[in-house]
């Protein structure tokens, strides 16, 4: 394999930052000194940006998805009682899981939610084995 | 703003806003992958969906080892797979194979991009996914995809030399 093609095939991960501090400086190092290799460099760059417009422009995944993989994860929420305020608070919920109605309470510690008790959590730590 | 680790760590602790929040950072991502793979936005959707339920299942089971974004390729690159095996089985082939004509020459850049990416191998169009859009190095893509690094680069060397002559 000729010194070109081992650059050239580094170059896109060159552009990503995606190489060791060694490999950097050693496409650095070859590209100050090939036309070949820097030209190649200019055409990756475009073919980059082209790649992620294309990528982009495709239409994402519909609205519904969310709604369809948080239903079977999470269940379909039947009620909420929240108490408190973002400093502290408490919230009690229930949902509707799998033919089950696991509850569980949350203690709400400036704005971070500590889990006190899920009855889901078993049956769920068996499904997941 | 929690890392993807604290995230995944908080999943596996059942927590439903970590999972939401998972969901929003990595589902549009996981789709694009998984339609990069397909060709189809069902299938896609199909893949996007099982790979986040098994991320919810399998979040205990994240080592740590790589990235969590790599895990997370790896587990929809084997649903995408299984879904094509599947498919064949039921002969509801989907598209992975789908080669357009050449375009006629004048058209839109972008378009001729788009159809540029249609035409590499599955393989090549996953490799320059994988590098250009989600900005993974050649070892992490070598972990998600099983293959050798040295394989990566070959590929993405030779996808990269046929999307630019096409363009030419």
């Amino acid at each position: 394999m000729s010194r070109c093609t081992e650059i050239q095939e580094l170059i896109p991960w060159y552009i990503e930052g995606g190489l060791s501090r060694e490999e950097e400086r050693a496409v650095a190092e070859h590209l100050s000194g090939c036309d070949r290799c820097r030209d190649d460099l200019v055409t990756t760059m475009q073919l980059r940006l082209d790649v992620r417009a294309v990528v982009e422009e495709a239409p994402g995944p519909s609205g519904r998805l969310r709604d369809r993989v948080v239903h079977r994860v999470l269940g379909r929420r039947l009620a909420q009682l929240d108490v408190g305020s973002f400093y502290l608070g408490f919230s009690l919920g229930a949902s509707l899981r799998n033919r089950n109605i696991p509850i569980r309470g949350d203690l709400n510690v400036m704005g971070r939610r500590i889990r006190l008790f899920n009855t889901a959590r078993k049956e769920e730590t068996n499904e997941r084995r | 703003m929690a890392s993807d680790r604290e995230l995944i760590a908080d999943v596996a602790n059942g927590s439903d806003d970590a999972f939401r929040q998972l969901y929003d950072r990595f589902s549009d991502r996981v789709y694009r992958y998984a339609y990069t793979i397909l060709r189809g936005e069902h299938l896609a959707e199909e893949v996007a969906q099982e790979t986040m339920i098994a991320v919810w299942k399998g979040a205990s089971k994240f080592a740590g080892r790589s990235k969590v974004s790599t895990w997370i390729f790896g587990i929809a690159r084997n649903q995408a797979y299984s879904l094509v095996r599947k498919e064949i089985r039921t002969e509801r082939t989907p598209n992975v194979s789908l080669v357009e004509p050449d375009p006629a020459p004048g058209i839109h850049r972008q378009e001729r991009v788009a159809r540029a990416l249609e035409r590499l191998s599955d393989d090549h169009r996953e490799v320059v996914f994988l590098t250009f859009y989600e900005g993974l190095s050649y070892g992490e893509i070598a972990s998600v995809l099983g293959i050798p690094p040295g394989t990566v680069k070959s590929r993405m060397f030779h996808a990269k030399k046929r999307l630019a002559e096409a363009l030419t």
